[in-house]
């Protein structure tokens, strides 16, 4: 497994930060989403996320923060996060945490939904 | 030579309109209005991402098409009021293309759905809709819950019959103007 490192841009799409490191287990998901492409943006993340969940027995770290995503992104994100709770349920090791603005009412409310759809445990972290 | 006479639409335009737009929605106008969009209202991030969302529709669902950079791109209208003296304290955001007849009807509908759900409902709509998304370009129901949702008001459709078979529809959203925080991205 490689490590995944892209750097985020927002020249005519927005391109969020990535870095999924395979030693460590931590994940990053930094910037705004909106995408030319998204499902195939989305999709070596997610395969990444399932390969690790399965040949690993490490720690998973995810680390969001977001403060942007169009609704093609959030429901990539929702893939994301049910993989997550997936390898949480199998007992992996899951840590989710959710930077925010304090004042961004819709992303807090985003995140509720994404909870409720879910069922994995994000820990809100208003800033 | 005289080929443009900006005059008339110059005389007839709101002072009260940001900006007003037409032709093809494609990625750079996208880009450069949300751009403009966000640093011309007080750095609103409601009509940032409700200008967005609605953007991707007029490109994606628009029966009116231009071939930029080898890709089919809906055509459309974009108009942003910052107020009057009705909306005081109120954006207004207003986008219009072609469609057929019987996508209006269903789009209508869903807007019927959408205007007259609470604000939980509308949360429990959007959550099922996403979890029958399959595809990127799969979302102008879901997006038109974001918006309703963010902008916490009704979708106002208007439908102007072209022929037969088609209209071109304008959809209004109403955004307040001090909703969001003044910060970065």
């Amino acid at each position: 497994m490689k490590d995944i490192n892209i750097e985020g841009s927002n020249d005519v799409y927005f391109v969020p930060t990535v870095k999924f490191e395979t030693e460590s287990g931590d994940c990053l998901l930094e910037g705004e989403s909106f995408l030319a492409e998204t499902v195939k943006f989305y999709t070596p993340l997610i395969e990444w996320l399932e390969t690790f969940t399965v040949q690993k027995e490490k720690k998973l770290d995810f680390t969001f923060k977001l403060t942007y995503f169009n609704t093609s992104s959030s429901k990539c994100i929702l893939d994301i996060l049910k993989i997550l709770k997936r390898y949480e349920d199998k007992g992996g090791d899951v840590v989710v945490n959710w930077h925010y603005d304090e004042d961004d009412m819709d992303m807090e409310e985003a995140l509720e939904d994404y909870i409720i759809d879910t069922g994995v445990k994000i820990n809100l972290i208003p800033y | 030579m005289n080929l443009t006479n900006l005059y008339q639409y110059y005389r007839n335009s709101d002072d009260k309109r940001l900006v007003a737009f037409k032709g093809p929605f494609d990625k750079y106008i996208i880009s450069a209005f949300a751009d403009f969009v966000f640093k011309y209202t007080e750095k609103n991030k409601k009509i940032f991402k409700t200008f967005i969302e609605l953007a991707q529709n007029v490109a994606h669902y628009s029966t009116e098409r231009k071939e930029t950079e080898g890709k089919s791109v809906g055509v459309g209208s974009l108009a942003i009021g910052s107020s009057d003296e009705i909306y005081e304290n109120f954006y207004v955001l207003s986008v219009g293309n072609k469609i057929k007849k019987s996508q209006f009807d269903i789009l209508n509908k869903k807007c019927e759905i959408i205007n007259n759900s609470s604000k939980e409902e509308l949360r429990a709509y959007k959550r099922k809709e996403r979890a029958l998304l399959h595809g990127a370009n799969d979302n102008a129901h879901i997006g038109l819950i974001m918006c309703s949702l963010i902008a916490n008001s009704e979708i106002e459709l208007v439908e102007d019959p072209l022929d037969k078979d088609h209209s071109f529809f304008t959809l209004n959203l109403i955004i307040e103007r001090k909703g969001a925080k003044n910060s970065e991205l």
